[in-house]
């Protein structure tokens, strides 16, 4: 009896702080903690410790490339990208709420979508801004240098197989997606939309397994959409909410941000988002991530050199490199990996010829013969910067 | 948003109100109730450790807000040496910081602005959409805001010392401007390496600038014209 007595204060005790914490965080009385109840900065998040901090919170976390070296990307060494805060998600209050134009609401538990058919898919997932920080001139927003990209194996179900049991009443053209972190202040939510055919196509899945265990908090836990060779914004993080609709839903996220110029611009040009068009499928892009730049070599040593390309949607056919800045181009070999929404590995064996400081360069082609640009097109969010790669190494 | 002394007092009303559920629970209906999930000791505890906290964290509050106005008047009197100064989080100490701190750094830290350069139209664009969000700024501190975010943070990287670069601004149009136009500096993006060899030579070549005047100088060619 004393124990249940303990218990049931514990309890009250545990969820009136949680409470407090919540109320405080309303009233902004972060302002009235002293110094050493507030994040320390330069500190590295726990099971991220050797990933670049550009933001503690929200939480960013960028890999440095060089890291990068396997076909799927370790957890530990996934980038993080949120808008907001990361919210603590239990999974005995979570469930998906699947709502709108659909013939019969449903509210999900984990192990209801897990009587559902699984589907696993190897997704390679970039921040649309991956590469920002090198737009010049310089555009607002996390200054994410090459490493906001890694692929991983997602499990789950597939959505449509979900919209299905719902039943989608006719004219509908996207399914919203809300996950559960929530904004402060005015700070708009974190809400996406996927346009049907995407949304239908048995490759979207709703996952909760990334690479055999469940998602890590800041992935997604403990449901996350997985929208394959899309941007990454697209696959929307601890989801709690679909809905089916008729329109484009109306928020930041969706007519503001992740959006793309219709026409190139001149560096510099603000427009208005109506001249912008919702960023879709990822661009050809490749990254050299072997070796570190600015890494020291000896003459006549080999050097393996590799790195990674992904075209979205699109397939890789061919990566080729350079060592004499651009000049000429040779084939790289590309890895045995090969899933349609990956990446595909390459690698190219070197010999520095003499010493001095070399520039090794990466330019990937897909199956639609779209190929890496030498420019950017400058865009006033930065988004898919995928200028041909390089690396300077030098031999002695 | 309220006040510090607002939410003082909304705290201040939910504490009486749990002193008031401890004595006041066999009395009134709606409070036994509401106290009825939670033992007499829970109460108790909950309404001494709420009192306590408010005052340990007011106490605390106090002494900081007093450091800094020690810290602030130090500063208006031995301007050049406390504004060469920067905390850890990456802002420089110089007018405006108290906008950043009491502001921004509510809702997230300074490593989200410190990676960032803009120009001032850039930062007014960035201070609006977080208006929109939430944050609230008088007229007067949201120009503060953007002198500050594009003198520190601006297009081209702002050296860590202010002062060092204010001195050097002076010695640039006193000095560099004699013999030839801002123009000619502004197209190039050095290196503090690139810009001291470029002083060097300057001087090898007649520029009367001094040993002392060398460092400040190129702090605020880094600073202005450095490479992003």
């Amino acid at each position: 009896m004393s124990t249940r007595k303990q218990d049931s204060a514990g309890v009250s005790r545990r969820s009136f702080l949680t409470g407090a914490l919540k109320l405080g965080a309303t009233f902004g009385i972060s302002q009235f903690l002293p110094e050493f109840a507030l994040p320390v900065l330069g500190e590295t998040i726990p099971g991220k410790e050797k990933l670049l901090v550009r933001s503690v919170r929200p939480t960013d976390l960028e890999t440095p490339v060089e890291l990068l070296n396997s076909f799927i990307t370790p957890i530990d060494l996934f980038y993080v990208r949120s808008h907001l805060y990361t919210p603590e998600v239990e999974l005995e209050d979570w469930s998906l709420s699947v709502g709108g134009m659909v013939g019969t609401p449903l509210s999900l538990k984990l192990d209801d979508l897990k009587k559902l058919p699984r589907k696993t898919v190897t997704v390679t997932l970039e921040c649309a801004g991956n590469g920002r920080a090198f737009f010049d001139p310089p555009v607002a927003g996390i200054q994410w240098g090459k490493g906001a990209v890694g692929t991983a194996r997602w499990t789950g179900v597939s959505l449509a197989d979900v919209l299905k049991k719902a039943g989608l009443k006719s004219g509908v053209k996207y399914i919203t997606a809300n996950g559960a972190d929530r904004p402060m202040g005015k700070v708009p939510d974190m809400v996406r939309n996927v346009p049907l055919e995407k949304a239908l196509h048995p490759d979207t899945v709703l996952a909760w397994e990334m690479n055999g265990q469940p998602i890590p908090a800041l992935h997604g836990f403990p449901l996350r959409l997985i929208v394959p060779g899309w941007e990454a914004a697209y696959s929307v993080k601890w989801l709690i909410d679909l809905q089916a609709a008729d329109a484009e839903y109306d928020g930041f996220f969706v007519k503001t941000a992740y959006r793309f110029p219709k026409k190139p611009v001149a560096p510099g040009t603000i427009l208005d988002p109506k001249d912008t068009a919702p960023l879709l499928g990822l661009v050809v892009k490749s990254i050299i991530t072997t070796p570190k730049h600015g890494l020291k070599v000896k003459v006549g040593e080999k050097v393996m050199v590799s790195g990674f390309a992904w075209a979205g949607e699109s397939d890789i056919v061919k990566v080729d490199v350079s060592t004499d800045r651009g000049s000429t181009w040779r084939p790289a070999r590309l890895g045995k990996e090969h899933e349609r929404y990956a990446w595909r590995q390459f690698f190219y064996e070197w010999t520095a010829p003499e010493s001095g400081s070399h520039t090794i360069l990466s330019r990937a082609t897909d199956d639609k013969g779209r190929t890496q640009p030498v420019t950017a097109q400058w865009n006033q969010s930065g988004y898919l910067w995928n200028v041909i790669d390089q690396v300077r190494i030098n031999a002695e | 948003m309220l006040n510090n002394q607002e939410v003082l007092g909304v705290l201040g009303v939910l504490g009486v109100l749990g002193v008031l559920g401890v004595r006041k629970r066999r009395e009134n209906k709606m409070i036994q109730s509401f106290f009825r999930r939670f033992n007499r000791k829970t109460v108790k505890f909950l309404a001494i450790s709420f009192v306590l906290g408010m005052v340990f964290c007011f106490s605390l509050k106090t002494t900081a807000f007093s450091q800094n106005s020690i810290l602030n008047s130090q500063d208006s009197q031995d301007s050049q040496d406390s504004q060469d100064s920067q905390d850890t989080s990456g802002l420089p100490n110089s007018d405006g910081v108290e906008v950043v701190r009491d502001k921004c750094v509510v809702c997230h830290e300074a490593d989200l602005i410190v990676q960032q350069r803009l120009d001032r139209a850039g930062w007014k664009r960035e201070i609006g959409k977080m208006v929109r969000w939430g944050t609230k700024l008088t007229d007067a501190e949201t120009e503060k805001l953007a002198d500050y975010l594009a003198l520190h943070f601006g297009k081209t990287k702002a050296g860590a010392s202010v002062g060092l670069a204010a001195k050097g601004e002076a010695v640039f149009l006193e000095k560099c401007l004699t013999c030839h136009e801002a123009d000619l500096t502004e197209q190039q993006q050095l290196s503090k390496a690139g810009w001291e060899r470029e002083v060097g030579k300057m001087v090898r070549w007649g520029a009367q600038v001094s040993e002392e005047e060398k460092p400040a100088l190129v702090e605020f060619l880094t600073g202005k014209y450095g490479v992003r």
